[in-house]
């Protein structure tokens, strides 16, 4: 794995019945423990992306192009060889980690379901495990979340079941499609915060598609801005801020409502 | 902004108004408590908040989707809390609204054309006939190519379509345009033009804005004036120039949560909250934000703080400040 890219794109694209292309001829590469946030609106493509690096695309949808992650090639593994790379290699946290939950299963039960599909962990091993991993996420009381349906969770505890479902086996990889988008900004920031502690503690890498750009602009290393299924433009988050490549994304950035802006009122 | 505007009257008072919910197995919610607020004519006020705030609810309850448990609402004078029936749908050519999707107002299968057409035709102002060349005007007033007069809704755009409830809502001319997260759902660049359409139609229409949102920057960027609320209540009002210079913890937590694009890592601390269950903060006795407070303090636990005045134009509810 030394010197070996944790994940490499090149000349990638989905096309949906052949008619325009969601993903068109993208290529970069991320290196273990980078930060990477992709912004755009939507449509832009961005989520698409990042379901074909989990290996998630439709039926319908065909490739092109390479997409290695730890150098094996997705869209040419099998279905199952996919399903054993997600959650040990890499994880994905949704905008809505609710939706993906069972909604008559208890907390504790489903991480459980999860933690089974990888190895042989017996109901104790799974709820000790999962206690440490809630609690690293600051869900303190983690017996109780255990112990709860989803619905009696706020958004944010649910986001943060999800970060630890995700993180339960330490993937080296974290995919993470617009995970604050749903929640209040003070929940926000506390995800946000979330996520990198797992850079500082864990080394992971993080892929995060976001369109708020004040979210990329925190916490990426590099950002690769999408326009109609092309990275029209990336590059390391400072120089993509203060100094656009691109048209697009110099609009992208003027659009944005900022506190220190001149009021339009 | 106060201090000029006192010797007007407002055109939209909130007197002492609540709301009480009931869940099924009994408990009652108070989803909005004892909140007083005054918006003078012309101006641009916004109610600013997280889900569950009661924003949305001050916001029905205004526009009398909902009547309040308590208190009342003065609208132009005279007190709306308990119209009904025909004085209903008059308050309506007095006050319009514009929520976050419009798919919800649009019926699939009318014409934008139509749809333009419908207040004005509702409220007896134009026939069908008129209100057809009408709305052409009012697509225009919008920014909108006439051609859209015979599309149907999910022919435009989320942005095209925002902008023809715009168009109806203002259509009848109504002294208040009430904006319930009118732009959240838009992307950047379309909230923006959006945002700027609005701003241009309430100096040439002289409309009051009521504004409902989440968004910090936006809310500033477009109110004149800001009132945030919290559980259910108002615990701060101030200028919108004033907004960083916020004494109330809760909206000071707010301002921090908001990411800059100019926030790099290096330069921002996030302090880290612990969620635990459910505290309904509705139900505390005392400051609703007493458990995530910094600054709280014995008293905190006791008394709900009201709001009082801090200089003028500015009030906060919280004895530590």
């Amino acid at each position: 794995m030394i010197d070996m890219a944790i994940l490499e794109i090149e000349n990638y694209s989905i096309t949906y019945d052949g008619l325009r292309s969601a993903v068109d001829n993208v290529s970069f590469s991320v290196e273990e423990g980078e930060i990477i946030g992709i912004v755009g609106e939507s449509g832009s493509g961005k989520s698409t992306l990042l379901h074909g690096i989990l290996g998630l695309l439709p039926r319908s949808a065909a490739t092109r192009g390479s997409l290695k992650v730890f150098g094996k090639n997705i869209p040419s593994l099998s279905e199952a060889e996919q399903r054993s790379m997600r959650g040990t290699d890499m994880a994905v946290i949704f905008q809505d980690t609710g939706r993906y939950l069972n909604p008559i299963g208890r907390i504790g039960k489903q991480f459980w379901q999860y933690l089974r599909v990888h190895g042989d962990y017996t109901p104790q091993q799974a709820h000790d495990l999962a206690v440490e991993r809630l609690k690293r996420v600051h869900l303190t009381d983690a017996e109780r979340v255990l112990g709860s349906y989803p619905f009696e969770l706020s958004g944010g505890m649910r986001q943060r079941v999800g970060i630890a479902m995700a993180m339960a086996l330490q993937p080296k990889l974290l995919l993470a499609d617009e995970p604050t988008s749903a929640l209040d900004v003070t929940i926000q920031a506390q995800i946000v915060r979330q996520m990198m502690e797992l850079r500082r503690e864990y080394g992971t890498t993080i892929i995060i598609v976001t369109h708020n750009m004040g979210v990329a602009s925190y916490m990426s290393d590099r950002i690769g801005v999408m326009k109609n299924g092309r990275l029209v433009e990336m590059a390391p988050a400072e120089n993509v801020i203060y100094h656009p490549g691109d048209a697009y994304t110099r609009s992208l950035l003027d659009a944005v409502i900022e506190l220190d802006d001149e009021r339009m009122a | 902004m106060e201090q000029m505007t006192d010797n007007r009257q407002p055109i939209l008072e909130l007197r002492h108004i609540s709301k009480t919910f009931r869940t099924d197995d009994g408990r009652e919610v108070r989803a909005v408590r004892d909140a007083n607020l005054a918006v003078y004519p012309g101006e641009s006020v916004a109610l600013v908040g997280e889900s569950g705030c009661g924003k949305s609810t001050v916001a029905r309850m205004v526009t009398r989707l909902i009547s309040p448990t308590e208190g009342e609402i003065i609208l132009c004078g005279r007190d709306i809390s308990k119209l009904e029936g025909k004085g209903l749908r008059d308050l309506y050519r007095d006050i319009q609204m514009v929520f976050q999707d419009p798919y919800s107002v649009f019926s699939p299968r009318m014409s934008v054309g139509t749809f333009l057409g419908e207040g004005l035709v509702h409220h007896g102002i134009m026939n069908r006939a008129q209100a057809t060349e009408e709305a052409k005007t009012l697509l225009a007033l919008v920014e909108l190519p006439t051609e859209l007069m015979d599309r149907m809704p999910h022919q435009l755009s989320g942005g095209q379509l925002q902008r023809v409830v715009v168009a109806r809502a203002v259509s009848i001319r109504p002294k208040v345009l009430l904006l319930d997260e009118a732009t959240s759902a838009l992307d950047v660049s379309v909230q923006k033009q959006v945002l700027a359409l609005l701003m241009r139609l309430r100096k040439e229409l002289e409309l009051t804005f009521v504004f409902i949102g989440h968004d910090l920057a936006v809310v500033r960027a477009i109110a004149d004036r800001i009132a945030v609320m919290y559980a259910g209540m108002i615990v701060e009002e101030l200028g919108s120039e004033d907004l960083t210079k916020a004494r109330h913890p809760y909206t000071q937590r707010l301002l921090e949560s908001v990411f800059s694009v100019h926030d790099r890592t290096n330069q921002k601390v996030i302090r880290v909250e612990d969620m635990s269950m459910a505290v309904n903060a509705n139900a505390l006795p005392g400051c609703p934000f007493r458990p995530r407070c910094p600054r709280a303090m014995d008293e905190c636990g006791t008394a709900c703080p009201a709001l009082r005045e801090l200089e003028p134009g500015h009030r906060a509810a919280c004895p530590a400040v």
